[in-house]
């Protein structure tokens, strides 16, 4: 299991360098100048823009930029905002736990909603309900997030008035500490829905599909003959194993997760990453994007490492596999 | 059975949206609402202000937080009038070239510092050179003295007349020398928690979230408002949600497009207010380095093939009208001689008959030439401008061929590539004509973003520009500018197609709505006027 661990963690250097390098070119290339883009709609002299340039290092050569980017990178310093001056680390901390409270939330909504539909239509005898979940699950993988977002917030803020329309806490709220709480969970109900939907829809059609499929093996009908009641099968028998494939999805989507909060928490003001990201996207603060993607790099590499590892814990064949050095 | 077990399923879900449910109805019982100095004021912004003190950048947004804070020495209304912030008063030589300002007695800086000439002097010598929009003046002023604590001379090396126009506080704002003597000033801290002289003082910036606290000693009286937040809202619907929803209670006009006015217009509980600053003109550029819009007739041809009624019209008629000359109409610099829509007035048959005397008849299939046309999608208007565009000048045999740009990509291609045809761009007159309008039809040979890239240089033109600068007078430089008008109404290095002017939006329950818009720029709010 260590080695296991220490060797998927290793793969991941490759990985993250590449991530890195990718990004620092591709910024390079995207067209529009981050100077103009931080001077704005204002004709500034030469020599203020030469002295802005010099100040951020932008007048050197590429190369000897990437050079330095890496070295610094090597450090854990990943540089500084070009607008606030700030280092990036500092904002992307701001904003990461609001984050996690935004894809967690969203990520065990989807896992509880989607297994449980994906089994009830997974076991269900009744052909229409099956057709009916499968298709409720298929519209929620194709509906636009942005979409859904600007019509729950037009339903329940703006017609109902009962929901936030956006932000993570009322801005006029004074509470401190715990008596936020509630207020947060006001302000996170339609962004985590939204971010959730299209999971909800992923796992449940995978869990169906696999609920079908573990229906017919010859272990169920063994407990069948031995007369365990329909109940006790599904539960002990079905739902374990049907499991397996979720855990994977559940795990792997994260990444999607993370890339789906860019669009929701632009939608609902959430104070996240994804909303640094699309501000800096625009802004072209190149050191503040790639610090971004390369933190969500690093959060998917772990997360499906963390993946593989409980998928080791559901499935005892995985682990000793692993054990054993067997598994690719 | 089956139906047994799938309940048991979904119930874990359905008890946490409940108490999600209940929980949001508990939730908003901690706002605080009414009472004297315990107001909450609330500003959506579009996004995270770069920091807080605009004498260092040019963001929109540091100056609609900033300047709550920060103030500079004179302020200018919207009827374009100077009047005094830090400066009491001040003097003109006859000669126009020095300027001695009596500075405002008994000020503190919200760390209690008193507030003297040396911060004047020392943000003459150290921060306007850093001003992206200030930067320019430092070539005029010859010397900055400060004789006494009150008092501060500056000298110029040749009349500005608009001079106190750019010392306004979004161009250089006054910055206290005991913090940032002797440090990097681009990276002093207190860049991002800044120490003013202002209304407000700053309390926190955390996340998306920057609070700031009426300054009970400011020298004009406490403020009625107890608390500023501002709230950051990237996406534009969902700023209008919130203003709506009463989660926020003011749009900074800076930060209101035309999804947002739509989304306002017809509500009685917020006021769209426009009017307050210089006007924006939506402007096409025509490129001279390429045929044929070299030719002076061809750009009149285009010009007249333009129903700029209809622009308007589709665009929103109550915030722009169509263009009637290079000058925004109301300015005094403005000749009301000249009308291009008396001049220019939408006519197709006039605008063939042009391109066919032009030396540019329609071809076997129906066209003569075609034409690039470049914009940014995201800039208000653009899209229904260019679609009707498209359809008028295809309706004298022009063809176009549009291109959307993302704003970076589309500065680029125009002013350091020159790599375009015609353009559709948003250009502010500003207070003066100095800063706002000379720059789109002088002589550009550096290449200056947002400045004329057509490669049309006239030297009359530019001479009429640098005279009228030089010139004390009001009357005489409308004068000047007044022949400026007709060269470039006869040249058309640029068309005008709309004046727009992008309301404020705030929600209609304050008081002192109309003091806290008066100033002349969309960042200069007299935050100290506002009322619960």
């Amino acid at each position: 299991m260590l080695r296991f661990t220490a060797r998927r963690l290793l793969h991941a250097v490759p990985l993250l360098f590449g991530v890195v390098t990718l990004m620092f070119f591709l910024l390079q290339l995207a067209p529009g100048d981050p100077i103009q883009a931080l001077i704005g709609d204002y004709p500034a002299t030469p020599e203020y823009i030469a002295q802005v340039t010099e100040a951020y290092g932008l007048d050197q050569p590429l190369l000897v930029r990437y050079w330095e980017y890496l070295q610094q990178i090597f450090t854990l310093n990943l540089g500084e905002s070009l607008a606030g001056r700030v280092p990036v680390a500092d904002l992307i901390a701001d904003r990461l736990g609001n984050t996690l409270i935004l894809t967690v939330t969203a990520m065990t909504f989807a896992a509880i909603v989607g297994v449980a539909v994906g089994v009830w239509a997974g076991v269900s005898r009744s052909r229409t309900l099956d057709h009916l979940v499968t298709g409720v699950a298929v519209g929620s993988l194709s509906i636009p997030m942005f979409w859904l977002g600007q019509m729950l917030v037009l339903i329940f803020a703006i017609k109902l008035s009962v929901l936030p329309s956006q932000g993570m806490y009322s801005t006029r709220s004074t509470a401190e500490g715990l008596d936020r709480l509630p207020d947060l969970l006001t302000h996170l109900l339609l962004p985590a829905l939204v971010l959730a939907m299209r999971e909800i829809g992923v796992v449940a059609r995978i869990v169906r599909t696999s609920v079908h499929d573990v229906l017919t093996l010859p272990y169920v009908e063994t407990a069948r003959a031995k007369g365990f009641s329909r109940a006790t099968i599904i539960r002990r028998h079905v739902v374990r194993n049907s499991l397996l494939p979720a855990v994977t999805v559940i795990g792997y989507n994260f990444g999607f997760i993370l890339a789906g909060s860019v669009l929701v928490e632009t939608v609902f003001g959430w104070p996240g990453m994804g909303q640094l990201l699309y501000e800096s996207i625009r802004n072209r603060d190149n050191a503040v994007t790639i610090g971004i993607v390369l933190l969500i790099a690093v959060a998917v590499v772990v997360v499906n490492l963390l993946t593989d590892l409980v998928y080791g814990l559901v499935d005892p064949r995985i682990r000793a596999g692993a054990g054993a050095g067997g598994r690719a | 059975m089956t139906i047994t077990f799938a309940r048991r399923a979904g119930i874990v879900p359905a008890i946490a949206a409940a108490a999600l449910f209940l929980a949001s109805c508990g939730g908003s019982g901690t706002e605080s609402t009414g009472g004297d100095g315990e107001t909450t004021f609330v500003t959506g912004l579009a996004s995270q202000p770069e920091m807080l003190v605009r004498s260092f950048t040019s963001d929109a947004l540091t100056a609609t937080v900033g300047l709550a804070v920060g103030e500079g020495l004179v302020r200018t209304t919207k009827d374009k009038e100077v009047v005094p912030a830090l400066a009491e008063s001040w003097d003109i030589s006859d000669d126009g070239l020095s300027y001695t300002f009596h500075l405002r007695q008994g000020v503190t800086w919200h760390d209690g510092e008193p507030f003297t000439s040396a911060d004047v002097l020392f943000s003459f010598q150290e921060v306007l050179p850093l001003s992206p929009t200030g930067a320019v003046l430092t070539s005029t002023i010859a010397s900055v003295a400060a004789p006494d604590d009150a008092t501060v001379v500056v000298t110029l090396k040749q009349p500005l007349a608009p001079l106190l126009l750019a010392l306004g506080p979004q161009d250089f704002s006054i910055q206290p020398e005991h913090i940032y003597a002797g440090t990097d000033l681009l990276t002093n801290p207190n860049n991002r928690a800044p120490v003013g002289t202002g209304p407000f003082v700053f309390d926190s910036w955390s996340g998306d979230t920057i609070t700031l606290t009426a300054n009970e000693d400011y020298w004009d009286g406490a403020p009625a408002i107890g608390r500023l937040i501002y709230k950051v809202i990237p996406d534009s619907n969902s700023r209008a949600n919130a203003l709506v929803n009463g989660e926020i209670d003011y749009i900074n006009k800076f930060d209101v497009d035309d999804t947002i006015v739509k989304a306002l217009e017809g509500n009685d509980e917020i006021t769209l207010q426009n009017g307050r600053v210089s006007a924006t003109f939506m402007t096409m550029w025509l490129n001279q380095n390429e045929e044929p819009l070299n030719d002076p007739e061809v750009r009149k041809a285009l010009y007249l093939a333009l129903d700029r009624e209809l622009m308007s019209k589709s665009a929103d008629p109550e915030f722009t009208e169509p263009a009637a000359g290079s000058f925004p109409t109301g300015l005094w610099a403005t000749d009301t001689g000249i009308d291009y829509l008396d001049e220019y007035g939408y006519d197709p048959d006039a605008a063939a008959a042009l391109l066919d005397q032009a030396g540019y008849p329609e071809q076997g299939d129906g066209t003569r030439f075609s034409v690039r046309l470049r914009y940014v999608a995201t800039q208000p208007y653009t899209q229904a401008l260019a679609a009707i565009i498209t359809d008028n000048w295809r309706a004298i045999g022009v063809e176009t061929e549009p291109t959307q740009d993302e704003a970076t990509v589309n500065s680029d291609a125009l002013f350091a590539q020159q790599d375009f045809g015609t353009n559709l761009l948003s250009l502010d007159t500003r207070p003066d004509p100095e800063f706002g309008i000379g720059r789109v039809y002088k002589c550009n040979p550096d290449k200056l973003a947002f400045n004329n890239p057509t490669g049309y240089c006239n030297e009359e033109l530019d001479a009429l520009f640098a005279e009228a600068a030089r010139t004390q007078d009001q009357a005489a430089r409308a004068e000047i500018y007044a022949q400026a008008q007709e060269i470039i109404a006869a040249d058309l290095p640029a068309l005008t197609l709309l004046q727009a002017d992008q309301p404020d939006a705030i929600r209609s329950s304050f008081g002192g709505i109309d003091e806290f818009l008066s100033g002349a720029l969309s960042g200069d709010l007299t935050w100290s006027a506002l009322e619960p």
